[in-house]
């Protein structure tokens, strides 16, 4: 067995900073959107109910994989299903995170060059994106995890900033009928809704070794439940204040409920706000996400050597996020929840046969 | 180590030259910023479009006067395309001047009342795709052509007519004009029974909406008259089914602004029933918007309005035919809520439109949308009858 070198101590405050970022930098790509148009006025029931289920899931994963099983989620997938087992993983997190990096790339670069680039073109944008992710990368993961405690804070207040500016000015009749378009509507969208909460699959891989190791179910929950929380109010404030007409034709959500900010003459736009945590929450995933690609490529076929990996992949992903308009029209976005969902139910499996496995072996 | 300083500081030199660049720079000097824009429907094929530019050279930024009567704003200037559609004319606007246009200052857009509903419906639209276009932007409507109340606009005690009109849309004390913003103008043209209200745009003092009956005990603040004949928002237009079904005064737009608590306090002018007395004033304070019951008798729907009003007198002394404060008070309310229900009675049985939303009220009895239909609500809003409870 390879032995995973991201074993470095973590504090556990930084695993919970890690977490939120994972789990609430999809609010400011076009994922939100896709549900918030088919589930019109129940969209905060549907978020709320996928934010359950998918708090559920990570209490899961956290509790048996990682207490039944020693290393990351790699080490766990060769341990129960053998070398073969643990390729088809590989190889399955690398399509993974390699189209949630495509599709965050694109999403951002579109996201950031509507707020504040709208001549210049889609590269420049992309360009910026991506070496800030690649230099993040390049460092080693302990930077990159110790970055997510000092911006993680300065996106979470934004976005709250944002959701408390929105929210209190919304009309309440919005969340009436509160099924939307009936029970089956709102179990699958919140179903659906779950792909909010795939990337958690990400803190599997670097093996957290908080702190304490005891606590760390703890300290991930505490992050899920408060991004959970933040993914809800997202939704809650949308739903209150953007009009389901106005919805239908766009596709970032944030930067419509953006627009809805109004203080008066008096700080009038958080548009310079938005854009900053923008880029700082898409670097520190796509930092994150190419750091443990070079991860998986090393440990499933032994890559040794970082920075022409990463750059590679870096310049790579840039051109098919460049050129992904010429692909079928949502090809990306279904890309992503295939994977998405492929990742999570393997590592459900793989939490379940540790269980079964442990369970065994006490009685032994 | 020495290999990856170097590529770092390689990267670092790299980043801060290339992407520090002025891409989308824009000079204020080189820009022209739409402040308003009128709309007119020239005839079936095109429209004319009145767009006020702001002039910043004239604008010293402060609280500077133009108050020298009949003189002209220098601090914008229109121009009016005709053309078949919003961005032809934006384009060709453009031919001729030498900035490049921005709509991030669009304070008002103004439509003329011969719009079709199309022109309502596809120019909102238009608009509130404009990247530039804040949702918040101020709409009305034109009592006579948009293009003449944009021309004919002086701003008061204001050097700079951008933020007069920002000024005039933001204030919540405009009791006799609803403010509506091209956000929810859109929405509400478009979805359910497609019911709005836009305010009354007057570039003259002429009357705004209904005639007052002179026999009612409610005072009518038709008559009021600007000596200035200052253009002004006063009145509202009443939208059903994407169009205009009927103007209301700016009385009836104060009711409207008190059930909706878009004003948090006005006063009420009424007559004094005792012959020979003079009008009595009340001030009217308006801690939450009013609350809708709907209850069904037999085959008649009966919706309850209730809204609670802090009522005072203004006046030192008990006016002449009231024995007690009881009594005064006593026909001060029945006043007021006899006003309100007629008001109600007129966008019911008049306009049949719900402008007032009820039927959000009576969607919150469904559970979701497949047992929730429009057109059922909108035979039980025409029939209903009101009761109005102070």
């Amino acid at each position: 067995m390879v032995k995973n070198k991201l074993t470095a101590s973590f504090k556990n405050s930084d695993i919970t900073f890690v977490v939120i970022n994972l789990l609430i930098y999809r609010i400011f790509t076009q994922l939100p959107m896709t549900i918030f148009k088919t589930s019109g006025s129940a969209a905060p029931l549907s978020n709320l109910l996928s934010g359950i289920a998918a708090i559920g899931i990570i209490w899961f994963l956290t509790s048996c994989l990682l207490k039944n099983i020693n290393g990351n989620l790699l080490d766990a997938a060769e341990t129960l299903f053998g070398k073969l087992g643990k390729v088809l993983f590989c190889l399955l997190i690398i399509a993974y995170l390699a189209v949630s990096m495509i599709f965050t790339l694109e999403n951002f670069s579109n996201l950031i060059r509507l707020i504040a680039f709208p001549t210049s073109p889609l590269w420049f944008v992309t360009i910026f994106l991506i070496l800030g992710a690649v230099l993040g990368a390049l460092g080693n993961t302990h930077s990159v995890i110790r970055l997510h405690g000092i911006f993680a804070p300065i996106i979470i207040t934004v976005l709250v900033l944002l959701i408390v500016s929105t929210i209190y000015q919304g009309d309440t009749s919005r969340l009436f009928p509160l099924l939307g378009g009936g029970t089956n509507s709102v179990l699958s969208n919140s179903f659906s809704g779950i792909i909010l909460y795939t990337d958690i699959i990400l803190l599997l891989l670097i093996a957290p070794n908080g702190e304490s190791r005891t606590y760390i179910t703890k300290t991930v929950s505490i992050g899920a439940i408060f991004a959970l929380l933040l993914n809800f109010l997202f939704a809650l404030s949308f739903t209150l204040k953007i009009p389901q007409t106005i919805a239908q034709n766009q596709q970032f959500p944030i930067y419509l409920l953006m627009k809805q900010v109004y203080f008066g003459r008096f700080f009038q736009r958080l548009d310079a706000l938005i854009l900053l945590v923008s880029a700082l929450s898409s670097m520190l995933y796509m930092s994150l996400n190419l750091t443990l690609i070079f991860d998986t490529f090393r440990q499933s076929l032994g890559f040794s050597q970082k920075p022409p990996v990463v750059i590679a992949l870096g310049v790579l992903i840039s051109l098919i996020s460049l050129q992904s308009y010429t692909f079928p029209q949502n090809s990306i976005l279904y890309l992503v929840y295939v994977c998405g969902f492929g990742v999570m139910a393997f590592s459900i499996l793989a939490a379940i046969f540790a269980k079964v496995r442990s369970v065994l072996s006490e009685k032994k | 180590m020495k290999k990856n300083k170097f590529f770092y500081i390689l990267a670092a030199i790299f980043a801060t030259t290339s992407l520090s660049g002025c891409y989308d720079s824009r000079e204020i000097d080189e820009t022209a910023y739409i402040v308003a824009l009128g709309i007119d429907s020239e005839n079936q094929k095109s429209y004319n479009y009145t767009f006020q530019l702001a002039n910043p050279l004239e604008m010293s930024g402060g609280g500077a006067e133009n108050e020298s009567g009949g003189s002209p704003d220098s601090s914008v200037q229109n121009f009016v395309v005709s053309a078949p559609d919003f961005y032809i004319a934006k384009n060709q606007l453009n031919n001729f001047l030498s900035k490049t246009i921005d709509m991030s200052h669009l304070k008002l857009i103004v439509f003329s009342k011969t719009l079709d509903d199309d022109g309502f419906l596809n120019h909102s639209q238009f608009l509130i795709h404009e990247r530039e276009v804040r949702p918040h932007t101020l709409v009305a409507v034109a009592s006579e052509s948009a293009g003449d109340f944009i021309k004919k606009v002086k701003p008061t005690l204001e050097a700079n007519t951008a933020k007069y009109y920002e000024l005039m849309s933001i204030r919540s004390d405009n009791i006799y004009a609803p403010s509506t913003n091209i956000s929810d103008f859109l929405d509400q043209i478009s979805i359910n029974n497609r019911t709005s209200v836009l305010p009354i745009a007057h570039s003259s003092a002429e009357s705004s909406g209904e005639a007052h009956n002179p026999d009612e005990l409610w005072v009518g603040t038709d008559s009021a008259r600007i000596d200035s004949k200052n253009s002004c928002l006063r009145g509202m237009a009443v939208f059903k089914n994407g169009e205009i079904c009927g103007y209301m005064n700016g009385d009836c737009a104060m009711i409207f602004n008190i059930l909706n608590r878009k004003i948090k306090s006005c006063t009420i002018t009424l007559k004094n029933p005792a012959p020979g007395n003079s009008n009595l004033v009340f001030r009217v304070n308006i801690p939450k918007s009013a609350g809708y019951k709907i209850e069904k008798s037999k085959n008649k729907y009966l919706i309850t309005v209730s809204q609670n009003l802090d009522i005072k007198f203004i006046g030192e002394f008990l006016p002449e035919g009231f024995n007690s404060e009881d009594e005064l008070y006593n026909f001060a309310k029945q006043t007021i809520s006899q006003k309100f229900t007629d008001f109600l009675y007129d966008l019911s049985r008049g306009k049949r439109a719900d402008i007032m939303n009820m039927g959000n009220h009576f969607k919150k009895l469904f559970a979701d949308t497949t047992k929730w239909d429009p057109t059922l609500w909108q035979k039980i809003f025409e029939s209903a009858d009101f009761s109005v409870n102070l």
